[in-house]
């Protein structure tokens, strides 16, 4: 049959139709395709940390003739884009949930409840604070994964050069401030619109007995406690440079490595660089836990956990994924190449986790059984992460530490929690 | 030329080419809508659809995962009361005029230096493209190194000059913040308005200059009373550009200081993004986007009519 111009368009357009509203299928080509199950993550300042999450889908997918995706993004892509899959009812079947994305998400996430309880019976109960992230109106829609810290990170040398010892206090860093400006090495602790700013700062508010909310949620930013942590953070502040107001997250980390820095709020991210990077001065950086204020020592924690989307095309297996993520071999893959920047959230696997070998990431143990996500006091929701995203504590912060009065920084505070939802009753 | 233009109106029926109206494709309408068709189609999927379910979510006090229910004007009307957006708003404003009032400036210079017949011009009028053509988020990267806190080249050459004597905060300062975000914008979007004003600058014809010339009026009378009028239906489609697309900026404030310090870099886009996406407010991330919608539009109202007025020389 002589084949015309028009014949040929007519059958090639009729067919590439076809393919693309899979109404063409060819002989076997839809049957052999594998499950492909599709993980969406933060990327972890900790590089080693994705490859961990990579090795145990990877080994997961072989076992189970499917094949494993894994996407790896910045935080704050994270969040955007399970908003952007929720609305489109379609993206990957693992979502990283952090902290107050549970409860936002909530409608779209596969209670875990079978899979926490199968974990729980075999290992023991999570930390109450990985269960404060995941556990939403009466099912886990996330299962908890690992908590990041925020340590004090210091250099020894430094301390001992200015005379200083290692601060326990807020008082002692304020002490030890001048002194290590004095010598070149000023204490830096982001001020800025960035997420180490929201993690340095909560914890300091609380340990001056202040806080966004009481236990029960309402507004309770506007107290004599917030005042002396105002007081506190401009005291200090005058002892920084003004190179704080503009950092990202990765300034503090530049700070310290750059040989610059003397201490600063961080995940033992700093450390681990040096080490691995062999860097000279390694050995000098170490960490301690938080500063103690007048109402006691808080310890900071994001939580990022699992959750399966009720719109994923695979959710058996993701199930069967994330059960098989916690066994003794895949908890010994994530903490051994999470090397201390990744904490376990269950007690049994934080008894005696790879990192404690070394001397400096000890601080990290007895970490996770006193941390507090965010919204602390209160329990997570969409408010506490407005919070956090528009960054209003670091700028109350930033506010007084760059000349305006505790009252005028309050009123900021209050007007901008207001507007988000907060209120004092 | 005004003539020509009506002349060839009232012929159009008659020049449409007669091949096209053969048995089988139907009247002319039809094939004329058939051809419009995949464009009005792909128009509607990725604009219009977008841009009435957008207009729909800033009506509602829709979050993610739950609908909200239908609140009229009452997101517009409360924005502008919360202290974030009163903020943003303005910033909003401030960075695109600021931005495009120095790239309409700086590039009508620019189209007058390119315009000049100097030995390897062709070679420049290239290069000047690459912050243009060059990945936004990529070059803005690089801005965020060189105005870094702790390896900003400009405060180490500024500090080996013994000109200042400590680093400068550059993007930490509220100020220097606001300067960094418009230096960025009118790096990248300069060589558009150039280029552009370049097309537009050799279209005139000489003549007019040499007449001009011939009558005594000087260089900048010249400009003045030549080029500039002429050149009006091009700044002001590239006006229209610019204001549109400054004010949409994403990339440069988002990556070069997220918006601070104290959101006084946050524009309209970066901060529906914040509280739109990463947040799950979609009926308040809607309204924040489209809060600037009917100014622009009539902004290009306005500018389109100015643009279809006849020029002749």
């Amino acid at each position: 049959m002589r084949m015309t111009r028009r014949k040929f368009i007519t059958a090639a357009g009729g067919a590439g139709v076809a393919a693309t509203t899979g109404l063409l299928r060819l002989p076997g080509a839809a049957t052999a395709a594998p499950a492909t199950i599709r993980l969406l993550s933060h990327s972890s300042y900790n590089e080693d940390s994705d490859k961990a999450v990579a090795k145990i889908g990877e080994a997961f997918a072989a076992q189970h003739n499917a094949a494993f995706a894994g996407e790896f993004i910045d935080q704050p892509e994270v969040a955007a884009k399970l908003t952007a899959e929720d609305q489109a009812q379609a993206g990957h079947d693992i979502v990283d949930l952090q902290d107050n994305l549970p409860t936002i998400h909530k409608n779209f996430l596969v209670p875990l409840d079978d899979v926490v309880a199968e974990i729980e019976k075999e290992f023991g109960a999570f930390y109450p604070v990985a269960k404060d992230s995941g556990y939403v109106e009466g099912h886990w829609l996330s299962l908890p994964w690992l908590g990041n810290s925020e340590l004090a990170v210091y250099r020894s040398d430094y301390f001992a050069q200015a005379g200083e010892p290692i601060p326990s206090t807020w008082n002692d860093v304020l002490r030890a401030a001048p002194k290590l400006k004095q010598i070149g090495h000023p204490v830096g602790i982001a001020i800025s619109q960035t997420e180490d700013s929201n993690a340095a700062l909560y914890p300091l508010l609380w340990a001056f007995g202040a806080g966004v909310t009481d236990t029960q949620g309402r507004l309770a930013i506007d107290s004599p406690a917030t005042n002396a942590a105002l007081d506190y953070v401009r005291a200090l502040a005058a002892q920084m440079d003004s190179a704080v107001y503009s950092w990202d997250d990765g300034g503090n980390n530049k700070d310290i490595l750059s040989g610059h820095g003397s201490y600063t709020i961080n995940a033992p991210s700093i450390y681990l660089r040096a080490k691995r990077e062999k860097m000279a001065f390694a050995g000098a950086v170490r960490h301690a836990q938080p500063p103690a204020g007048p109402r006691g020592r808080f310890f900071y924690v994001d939580i990022h956990g699992w959750g399966i989307m009720k719109f994923g095309s695979n959710i058996g297996l993701a199930k069967q994924l994330l059960r098989s993520m916690y066994s003794a071999e895949s908890q010994k893959v994530f903490l051994t190449l999470g090397q201390g920047y990744d904490m376990p959230v269950l007690p049994r696997f934080d008894a005696n986790p790879p990192y404690a070998a070394d001397p400096q990431l000890r601080p990290e143990l007895n970490y996770m059984p006193h941390a507090h996500l965010a919204a602390y006091p209160a329990g997570p929701d969409a408010r506490a992460e407005k919070a956090y995203q528009t960054f209003i504590i670091p700028n109350m912060f930033a506010r007084a530490a760059q000349g305006a009065s505790n009252k005028d920084a309050i009123a900021f505070a209050v007007k901008a929690l207001t507007d988000i939802g907060y209120s004092a009753k | 030329m005004g003539d020509d233009v009506t002349e060839s109106a009232v012929r159009r029926p008659q020049v449409f080419p007669r091949r096209l109206r053969r048995p089988g494709l139907g009247a002319e309408s039809t094939v004329a809508w058939g051809m419009l068709a995949p464009t009005l189609l792909l128009l509607g999927l990725l604009a219009v659809y977008p841009l009435l379910y957008a207009l729909y979510l800033s009506m509602t006090t829709a979050q993610v995962g739950a609908p909200g229910r239908f609140v009229g004007l009452a997101n517009f009307l409360r924005l502008p009361h919360t202290a974030i957006f009163a903020l943003t708003l303005w910033n909003t404003v401030l960075y695109t005029v600021s931005a495009v009032a120095v790239k309409l400036a700086l590039g009508l210079v620019l189209a007058f230096v390119l315009a000049q017949r100097a030995p390897g011009m062709k070679w420049i009028r290239s290069a000047v493209l690459v912050p243009w053509v060059a990945p936004i988020s990529l070059s803005v990267l690089a801005w965020t190194w060189m105005f870094d806190s702790t390896f900003s080249v400009f405060n180490w050459v500024l500090m080996h000059l013994h000109l200042i004597s400590g680093p400068i905060g550059w993007l930490g300062t509220p100020r220097l913040a606001r300067f960094a975000v418009v230096l960025v914008n009118v790096w990248s979007g300069l060589p558009f308005f150039g280029i552009t004003f370049l097309a537009g600058l050799v279209t005139i014809p000489q003549e007019l200059y040499e007449a001009a010339t011939v009558d005594g009026v000087g260089a900048l009378g010249r400009v003045r009373r030549i080029t500039l009028p002429l050149l009006r239906p091009v700044i002001a489609t590239v006006v229209l550009f610019s204001v549109v697309m400054t004010s949409s900026d994403f990339a440069t404030i988002f990556v070069l200081t997220h918006g601070g310090p104290m959101n006084t870099t946050q524009v309209l886009s970066t901060l529906a993004f914040r509280l739109g996406l990463a947040t799950g407010d979609l009926g308040n991330g809607a309204a924040i986007s489209l809060y600037l919608f009917p100014a622009l539009l009539l902004a290009t109202t306005v500018q389109a009519r100015l643009m279809r007025r006849t020029w002749q020389w």
